[in-house]
C-alpha cells in the first residue's frame, strides 16, 4: 500500500478545544485532537487555492481522505512519527510485551503472565518503526508523551483588556492549554493519491483555535504496518477513534471478517467539534478511543463484515498483529 | 507564497510580557517556550490593536484588522489577518570585548530563515552549523569568547548565507551605530547552551511598594519582576486569513501604521518598560511579502 505522511508542523504553538462550554474567567484543556480539525484546516486552504475538489461537509468527507492524527519529531535521521500504544502492552523491568491470551471454559482473556508487571505502564505512543519491530514479535521500545522532550503541554493565561487605557477588564481571566513541539508536530496519513496530489500543493494552514499557523509538507512513506497479517492468531488494534454500531465492540461481534474473541482497552471517547456552515455543535459520537486491541478468532460469515462509521474521515484504521496462546501449566 | 509578512521588533527598554504570579525566586517571570524555554510574547495582538487604535482612529479598519469586539453585543466577526507570537531572534549578552554581543542559535535562525523563507539559509546552517556546547561561531575575529561569565573557544566555519541574513535583520536596529554593531557582533552558540543564556542572563529586578503616609516600604511589599533587556530583537508573522478575500489592502494599512514607530508591548509601561521599535522585514530592498 501506498502511504503518504502530511506533517504539521505548527509555527508556535496550536491548540484544540475539549467539548464542552467556556467563557472568561474559565479554564479551557486543549485535548488530543480528532482528524476533523485537519480536515477543515485542509479544505479551507484548498478552497483559498480555487483547487477544483468535493469539500465535503460535516458529516460527508468529499474528495479528501486521511486518518490520523499522530505525532511526529524532526529529528537527523527523519521524522519519526509516532502512534497511540496497543493497550496490551505491558511492562516486565525493562522489557516491553503484548498479552498473551488465556483459554478457559468461558471464553478468551486476555493475560499478564509475569506476577511483576508494571499493572499500568506510563508509556502512550510507539514510534513506527518500533511498531513494525512488535509487530514482527521482536523487542520494541515506546515513547512517553510526558516525558517526550520534542513535545510539552503548556499553559497560557489570557486577560481581556480595555484597550482604550490598557488595562485588563474586571473578571477577564482565561487561561488554555495547548500543545508546543520543540521540533516536530501532527502528521496525518493517507493512501489516497488524490488526497497526496492535492495536499502537496499546500504551504500551510491555519489550524486549531485560535487559527495558528501550522506548516505543511507531505513525503511518502514506506511502512508494512496497515498491511494485513495472513495468520491464525490476530489481533488488530486502533490507532485512530472508532465508532461501531454496539459501542466498544461491533454488534456484529465481528471485525475484518473474523469473531472477536476478546478486547483489551476499550474506552469511549466522546467526539464532536463544531460545524462552522451550520453554526452549531456537531453530532456527538460515542467512539472506542485508539489504542484499543481486538483478538480475533476464526473467520466470521460474509455477511458479519463491520465496519467504523466515519471511516472517511479516517476513523476505525487499525494495524494487525499476532497473538499468542498463554501456555497451560 | 504565502500571503504574509515578517516584522522584526527591536526593544529600546526592557520588555516584560510576564506569566503572572509564580512561587519561584521570581515573583513575575516572563512568558517562555515550554520545550525550549526561549522567551516569547504571547499576546501580541492586543499591544498592536491597541496602538492602531490610537493612531489610525479608524475603527472600521480596526475591526476588519483585529476582528471585533465581542463586548459590543453584535455578532462577531473574526480579524483578517492572524498574528504569530513573538519569538526571540538575537539576545543581548555582556562581553568585555565588545561591551555586549548578540547571541543565537541554529534552531532559531532555521525557524526565522523559514518565516522569511530563506530555504538556502536553513540548508546552510543545518549542514555546517554543528556547534558543540563549549564551542560558539562568532561573527567577528576571536580566538575565545566570553559570555558573562562563560567562556567559549571560537570555532571558524564560513555561513556566507547567514551572515548576509544577519545583515539584514540589523536594519531593525533604530540608529546606524546599533545596524552596525549587529552586522558584527552577533555569536551563534549551541541551542542547549542558548536555551541556558536565555533562561540566566535576563535582567531580574526588584520592585518594592512604598507606603505613601510613612514613606517606608509595606510589609510584604517586595517582589522580583524578570525582563528581557534592552536591546533584544524579536519577530513575529502576520498572515492574510483565509476569510480575507478581496480586504489585500489590510496587510498594506496595518504595516503602515506601525512600520519604523515604537510600540508599548507587554506590561510595565508606566515604568517605562516595553517599548520596542517595528520593522516590517523585506521593506528597504522591495522583496516584502505580502
Amino acid at each position: 500500500m501506498k502511504l503518504w505522511g502530511i506533517f504539521f508542523e505548527p509555527e508556535d504553538w496550536v491548540g484544540f478545544r475539549e467539548v464542552r462550554s467556556f467563557s472568561f474567567s474559565d479554564r479551557v484543556e486543549s485535548v488530543f485532537p480528532t482528524s476533523f480539525p485537519f480536515y477543515g484546516a485542509v479544505r479551507t486552504a484548498l478552497m483559498r487555492r480555487g483547487k477544483d475538489f468535493d469539500p465535503g461537509d460535516s458529516e460527508r468527507a468529499g474528495t479528501i481522505r486521511m486518518f490520523g492524527p499522530f505525532i511526529f519529531e524532526n529529528t537527523s535521521d527523519g521524522k519519526k512519527i509516532c502512534f497511540p500504544i496497543p493497550k496490551n502492552v505491558y511492562k516486565v523491568g525493562d522489557e516491553y510485551k503484548t498479552m498473551p491470551v488465556l483459554e478457559t471454559e468461558e471464553g478468551f482473556l486476555p493475560w499478564k503472565p509475569e506476577l511483576d508487571a508494571d499493572s499500568k505502564i506510563e508509556e502512550d505512543f510507539i514510534e513506527l518503526r518500533e511498531l513494525e519491530r512488535m509487530r514482527k514479535g521482536e523487542s520494541f521500545k515506546a515513547v512517553s508523551l510526558k516525558h517526550a522532550e520534542f513535545v510539552a503541554r503548556e499553559t497560557r493565561v489570557g486577560i481581556a483588556l480595555e484597550t482604550d487605557k490598557k488595562r485588563a477588564r474586571e473578571r477577564m481571566i482565561y487561561s488554555i492549554s495547548y500543545y508546543r513541539f520543540r521540533n516536530g508536530g501532527f502528521v496525518m496519513l493517507t493512501d489516497d493519491e488524490r488526497t497526496a496530489e492535492l495536499i502537496s500543493e499546500i504551504e500551510g494552514v491555519f489550524l486549531g483555535f485560535r487559527s495558528r499557523w501550522v506548516n505543511v509538507e507531505i513525503e511518502e512513506i514506506k511502512t508494512d504496518v496497515f498491511d494485513p497479517l495472513e495468520k491464525e492468531n490476530v489481533a488488530v488494534y486502533l490507532v485512530t477513534p472508532a465508532v461501531f454500531s454496539g459501542g466498544g465492540v461491533p454488534s456484529s461481534r465481528t471485525l475484518v471478517g473474523r469473531k472477536i474473541l476478546t478486547t483489551v482497552g476499550v474506552r469511549k471517547l466522546p467526539v464532536s467539534g463544531w460545524d462552522l456552515q451550520k453554526k452549531m455543535p456537531k453530532k456527538i459520537y460515542h467512539a472506542v478511543s485508539p489504542g484499543a486491541v481486538y483478538y480475533l478468532g476464526d473467520k466470521a460469515n460474509e455477511n458479519e463484515h463491520e465496519e467504523s462509521e466515519l471511516r472517511d474521515f479516517g476513523f476505525g484504521r487499525y494495524v494487525f498483529m499476532e497473538w499468542k496462546k498463554l501456555r497451560e501449566g | 507564497m504565502e500571503e504574509k509578512q515578517v516584522f522584526l521588533l527591536y526593544a529600546e527598554t526592557q520588555v516584560h510580557a510576564g506569566t503572572g504570579f509564580e512561587t519561584g525566586v521570581v515573583d513575575l517571570p516572563i512568558q517562555r517556550e515550554r520545550t525550549t524555554k526561549f522567551p516569547v510574547i504571547q499576546g501580541i495582538k492586543g499591544a498592536l490593536r491597541a496602538y492602531f487604535r490610537v493612531n489610525s482612529k479608524d475603527k472600521g479598519k480596526e475591526i476588519e484588522i483585529f476582528g471585533s469586539d465581542p463586548e459590543s453585543g453584535e455578532e462577531t466577526k473574526p480579524g483578517n489577518l492572524n498574528f504569530s507570537e513573538a519569538k526571540i531572534l538575537l539576545f543581548p549578552v555582556r562581553n568585555p570585548d565588545k561591551l555586549f554581543v548578540w547571541v543565537t542559535c541554529p534552531l532559531v535562525l532555521v525557524r526565522f530563515a523559514k518565516a522569511v523563507d530563506e530555504e538556502e539559509v536553513i540548508k546552510e546552517i543545518e549542514e555546517r552549523a554543528k556547534i558543540d556546547y563549549d564551542k560558539c561561531l562568532p561573527l567577528f575575529d576571536a580566538r575565545k569568547v566570553y559570555l558573562e561569565e562563560i567562556k567559549l573557544e571560537a570555532v571558524d566555519i564560513d555561513l556566507p548565507k547567514t551572515r548576509r541574513l544577519i545583515a539584514k535583520i540589523s536594519r531593525c536596529a533604530p540608529i546606524d551605530y546599533l545596524k552596525n554593531k549587529i552586522k558584527s557582533d552577533v555569536v551563534i552558540v549551541n541551542d542547549t547552551l542558548f536555551s541556558e543564556i536565555v533562561q540566566s542572563m535576563t535582567e531580574v529586578v526588584p520592585r518594592i511598594r512604598i507606603n505613601r503616609e510613612t514613606k517606608t516600604v509595606e510589609e510584604g511589599g517586595l517582589w522580583y519582576e524578570e525582563y528581557l533587556p534592552q536591546d533584544t530583537v524579536m519577530y513575529f508573522v502576520v498572515r492574510k486569513s483565509y476569510y480575507n478575500n478581496m480586504k489585500d489592502s489590510l496587510m498594506e494599512t496595518f504595516k503602515s501604521t506601525v512600520h519604523g514607530n515604537l510600540v508599548n508591548i507587554g506590561g510595565k509601561e508606566t515604568v517605562g518598560k516595553g517599548m520596542v521599535w517595528i520593522y516590517a522585514w523585506g521593506d528597504e530592498d522591495g522583496d516584502s511579502q505580502s
